[in-house]
């Protein structure tokens, strides 16, 4: 999986640092709405990214509507480690783990 | 959420298929309610308009063919013409015959009731016929939708007559349901492009049912492998609602396989 485009990685790498919604990916990347939601589908499509939407009672309890995200899979991190080798900028461009709203 | 920003998400929703479409305006929806909750106004609409991407991506990407008719599910993209669009009303011969012929007999009737033409709805059909028989070669020739193979012992008998049946209520349907224009010259003009057009649709609704029980062919599959694809999907699996058998549709006609071929698998 080292053939990865460099977007695809980003959004990867962007995923790995805790955004795990579509808007937050765009805002963490950089990149418009146009580019990273067909790379969220490619990436689904070849299984290095699984969705979710979010337990309608906590959206509700929340007074918010459920939101979907994502997360990387074990194929997906196999990937991402060879994408960080191919651009070894990009751990720089998006610190892995920074942020606390992984979950 | 803005009125505009809500036509945007949901002309883009029209690109999808019909099974996948409140998914994804569900997602984009609550994208956009959360980024206007956390003050984020400024580039809403180009954020709405890279939603239309994504679609076309995901239609593009669909387990449905893009060309033909004969390819299209009715029921999974947009927009498609109207008469594709009920094709669930006629997904059975019986319904499709009824369907035609309650269309032939509301026409007779508009005919009794508002007959401003001077032109009977007989005279009609005796100039819509011999058009029609020299138009089905032609249409057939050029249809982009060649015949299929099909084993001969399928129930030709019960197709062709399927056809013909569709044929039969469908000119008397044309010859009186044109007595609504008063002139003749445009009556019969009328009359003679809605016939080819019927010619049409009656083939292209006969190559996409199942030669045994004359259903509509449904759950298509496109055939082929990222990795093996030089321009296009090799081709289109469709299964007859009933199980008896599967309609392999070439994508781009090759020398080995240009028509549609019918599998028999009872």
């Amino acid at each position: 999986m080292s053939g990865l485009s460099h977007t695809a990685a980003m959004v990867l790498q962007a995923l790995d640092s805790g955004c795990v919604y579509g808007f937050s990916l765009m805002e963490t990347t950089g990149l418009p709405s146009g580019t990273v939601y067909p790379a969220l589908r490619r990436l689904e499509r070849d299984e290095l990214i699984r969705s979710s939407w979010e337990k309608q009672s906590i959206a509700d309890a929340e007074q918010r509507p459920p939101r979907k995200y994502y997360k990387l899979t074990a194929a997906g991190r196999i990937a991402l480690a060879a994408s960080q080798k191919r651009y070894p900028l990009l751990e720089r461009m998006i610190p892995a783990r920074e942020t606390e709203q992984a979950k | 959420m803005t009125r505009l920003h809500l036509v945007i998400l949901r002309l883009g929703a029209c690109l999808l298929p019909e099974n996948e479409r409140a998914e994804w305006l569900a997602e984009w929806m609550t994208e956009l309610w959360y980024a206007i909750r956390e003050g984020r106004r400024a580039g809403l609409t180009a954020f709405c308009f890279g939603s239309w991407r994504d679609a076309r991506w995901k239609r593009r990407h669909a387990p449905v063919a893009r060309h033909g008719f004969l390819l299209l599910n009715p029921r999974r993209c947009a927009p498609e013409p109207p008469l594709i669009r009920c094709a669930p009303i006629l997904e059975s011969p019986g319904r499709c015959l009824g369907v035609l012929g309650c269309l032939a007999a509301l026409a007779f009737f508009l005919s009794r009731l508002y007959p401003l033409s001077p032109l009977s709805g007989g005279q009609a059909l005796l100039c819509v016929l011999p058009f029609s028989v020299f138009y089905t070669p032609i249409a057939a020739l050029t249809s982009n939708t060649p015949p299929g193979e099909y084993p001969r012992h399928r129930n030709w008998a019960g197709r062709w007559s399927f056809y013909l049946a569709k044929l039969a209520l469908l000119a008397p349907a044309i010859a009186f349901g044109t007595s609504v224009l008063r002139a003749n010259a445009l009556r019969l003009d009328v009359a003679i492009v809605c016939t080819a057009i019927a010619i049409r649709w009656a083939m292209m609704d006969q190559r996409r049912r199942c030669p045994a029980c004359l259903r509509i062919l449904d759950h298509p599959v496109r055939m082929g492998s990222h990795s093996r694809i030089l321009l296009e999907w090799n081709g289109t699996e469709l299964l007859c609602p009933r199980g008896h058998g599967v309609m392999h549709v070439p994508e781009e006609p090759a020398i080995w396989f240009s028509r549609q071929r019918w599998l028999p698998l009872t």
